[in-house]
């Protein structure tokens, strides 16, 4: 129970979902700003319909806040003005974290001052904008995310030589968001359900009649409805059955987007026929949240990649020059898909641009649905195109892994050594490898190599396969998965197992290879041949 | 801004996983009382709109619980929208006698006057209000009408205003069919709200 309980909240989940609600229902909310300015002193001056001691009395005993209370009234559009700045600030995601609750607090500060002229979409404004102050809204989609990709790539950039600016995190609080804007909005729809079958028109069927033929909101005229009464009763029983189960059928993911689909179709309907606009885009906005962030990501990744491409598309860096560092940085901070290659002198290009060309919606459509969870993002490997088995070797850079790389060379592989998976990730985006060996003597490293396995078997066919070689501590657990392509082998094999292992391996996938000592001749092709290929 | 991850560590969920099984044994401390306060607030959430009337005295007594919170947080919500039926609108007249002897007409809301769209419904809001005190906020019915009629004053610089509550009715299917429309007469009940003297405010 505890566990059901732990993973549904405190799950750790990627920000791209709610940054795009923070940047959807921010937008709406400066909206409803800029549209309550028109009418300021009308809706927030002691002489206007909300009159101080009218809303006064109607919120007696109550907690709910407004700052509008201590504005002097000469100085009302000041302090608009100033709202409207800091709410198009937290839209941009400026400062998110302090942004995001002043934003909050606006939103629920207007509400209670012009308590009378409320409406469904304040309601739905001021939980989404809580929502997002608690997530992290400005994790991505925001001036602050590249900020931090400028500070951190720089940073990496001058000691590292590489760019590595910081990844976007996965963070309980936005998970926590999440799962509360999923549950309040189930909520809003069981109770608008409950609270409609008090009356007697949703039960007769006469409900979207009177809906659609209310002259104060009608934007269209469906008076003909009147002469197909059975069109009303179908689309008031549908609204009812909808509004009372998406509280549970919208947790089957079979069915999650039929629902959604539902929703979206009635409040645009709201929206369409009876001018509610704005109520309907907010409820919207908020099935964001019922879609995985990847999604997101993945759309992103596809729209920025179909932008024509803005200048060079490879930058050189003088790793010496502050100057050149810094420019580098911006550039590269603007590059979120890594279109431009980097080319730090002295250095290969760190990252190979990889860029479908896309051409229309359909495209775009067809590569994001078939797009993996996690796609290989390395240079793609040529399996059995090269002239020799060549493999990358994670190891730590001791006695024994150096012995390794001699032995697998003298057995005609081409073998690099990488000391930890960063060093290897740099190999693999620079050259393409056959084959990967893992040797897992370091508990601490059992994280990162238990990630970049999980790359490798996502990777497809465009991965280079792999053994890894577990040491004496180390289990074969179920975190652990076998493949045929990516084999383990466990019990802390000595020296000449592992070689044993890994020749019977790949001498098996590849019979074409002779393995045995390596020809002079073609250790002399190998020094002056070919310098890898780029995909 | 977003970006594609170009190392394993950025990409892949098997490093989530892990630094969740890290977080799962060392992190009961906070997220007990996190989980006590979502309960608390989903509870909360359930609550506020159960409260509105015809509403049982458990749920009464439970909204005391969450509901200084609620109004804290801004949601203290109904979520009763069109509920429990589609009802009839209430909108105001007003006749304002100008400065210059002239008389001028209008209503709120508008569709002519208050643009966009959202501030028309603002105004509609407030005359729906309006309509739903009726005779059992007679206190906040008077001042809201004295703030329409000192408002009205204001925006065309009258010494005086009428205003009249309309209460546009819902027709049947029947209505239509026979030929009528939703602006017929026998659709409107007026009801003379007050005499209003600026002087007065």
């Amino acid at each position: 129970m505890w566990k059901a309980w732990d993973w549904f909240w405190f799950h750790p989940q990627r920000p791209e979902a709610i940054a795009f609600l923070r940047i959807l229902s921010g937008a709406m909310l400066v909206y409803t700003t800029i549209v309550w300015g028109i009418k300021l002193e009308a809706f927030f001056g002691p002489h206007g319909y909300q009159d101080p001691l009218l809303v006064q009395s109607q919120l007696i005993d109550s907690t709910a806040l407004s700052f509008w209370w201590w504005v002097p009234t000469e100085h009302l559009r000041l302090a608009h003005n100033i709202c409207l700045a800091i709410l198009t600030l937290y839209v941009l995601g400026v400062f998110t974290r302090i942004t995001s609750w002043l934003a909050f607090l606006i939103c629920i500060s207007y509400a209670n001052r012009a308590v009378d002229a409320n409406f469904g979409l304040d309601q739905i404004n001021a939980f989404l904008t809580f929502y997002c102050a608690i997530g992290d809204s400005g994790g991505t989609f925001s001036v602050d995310r590249l900020w931090k990709r400028y500070r951190t790539g720089l940073r990496s950039l001058k000691l590292r030589g590489v760019w590595k600016p910081n990844p976007v995190a996965a963070s309980v609080a936005t998970r926590v968001a999440t799962r509360l804007v999923q549950i309040h909005m189930c909520c809003v729809y069981l109770w608008a359900g409950f609270g409609k079958l008090k009356g007697t028109t949703w039960w007769d069927g006469r409900a979207f009649w009177y809906a659609l033929s209310n002259g104060e909101y009608k934007t269209h005229d469906l008076l003909w409805v009147a002469w197909h009464p059975w069109i009303s009763d179908i689309v008031t029983h549908v609204t009812i059955i909808w509004e009372v189960t998406f509280i549970a059928l919208i947790w089957v993911p079979a069915l999650r987007p039929w629902i959604l689909l539902m929703g979206v179709l009635m409040h645009l309907g709201i929206g369409g026929f009876m001018g509610l606009w704005t109520f309907g885009l907010i409820m919207i906005f908020a099935y964001t949240m019922y879609f995985p962030p990847e999604l997101y990501q993945r759309i992103f990744t596809k729209l920025w990649n179909s932008l024509p491409a803005l200048g060079e598309r490879e930058v050189v860096v003088d790793q010496s020059n502050r100057a050149s560092l810094s420019t580098a940085s911006w550039i590269k901070a603007w590059d979120p898909t890594d279109r431009i290659a980097l080319l730090v002198q002295g250095q290969s290009s760190e990252v190979v641009p990889q860029v479908k060309a896309i051409y229309s919606i359909a495209d775009w459509w067809r590569e994001v649905r078939k797009a993996p969870e996690v796609s290989w993002p390395f240079v793609t490997t040529d399996r059995l195109q090269g002239e020799r088995l060549r493999l990358v070797l994670l190891a730590n850079q001791n006695r024994r892994s150096l012995e390794l790389q001699d032995e697998l060379t003298k057995h005609g592989f081409e073998c690099r050594l990488a000391v930890d998976v960063v060093a290897a990730c740099s190999m693999l985006s620079v050259r393409p490898a056959d084959a990967v060996v893992m040797l897992l003597t370091n508990r601490e490293d059992v994280a990162d190599y238990r990630a970049f396995r999980q790359l490798l078997l996502c990777g497809g066919e465009e991965a280079p396969t792999s053994v890894l070689v577990l040491g004496t501590g180390q289990k074969q657990d179920n975190v652990w998965r076998n493949s045929e392509e990516h084999r383990i082998v466990a019990g802390g094999p000595v020296t000449d197992e592992i070689v044993r292992e890994v020749t019977s391996s790949w001498g098996e996938a590849f019979p074409k290879w002779e393995l045995g000592p390596i020809p002079a001749g073609k250790l002399k092709q190998k020094q002056t041949g070919k310098s890898g290929s780029r995909s | 801004m977003f970006e594609t991850p170009t190392t394993p560590r950025s990409n892949c969920s098997c490093e989530a996983s892990d630094r969740i099984n890290r977080d799962s044994t060392g992190s009961l401390r906070w997220k007990i009382p996190v989980s006590l306060f979502l309960a608390y607030h989903v509870f909360g959430l359930l609550i506020a709109p159960a409260s509105v009337p015809p509403s049982s005295d458990l749920v009464r007594n439970s909204w005391l619980l969450v509901g200084p919170y609620l109004q804290l947080v801004n949601m203290n919500q109904g979520n009763h929208f069109f509920a429990p039926d589609p009802g009839s609108s209430t909108l105001i007249k007003y006749e304002a006698n100008l400065k210059d002897g002239r008389k001028i007409t209008g209503q709120i809301p508008d569709k002519n006057v208050q643009f966009p769209r959202l501030l028309y419904h603002r105004h509609f809001m407030l005359t729906e209000q309006f309509g739903r005190m009726g005779d059992y906020e007679p206190r906040s019915r008077a001042l809201m009408a004295s703030a329409f009629a000192r408002q009205i004053c204001q925006e065309h610089d009258a010494v005086s205003v009428d205003l009249t509550q309309v209460t546009h009715f819902l027709p049947d299917t029947q209505w239509i069919r026979a030929g009528y429309s939703l602006e017929e007469p026998e659709l409107y009940l007026e009801q003379k709200v007050g005499h209003y003297e600026w002087n007065e405010f």
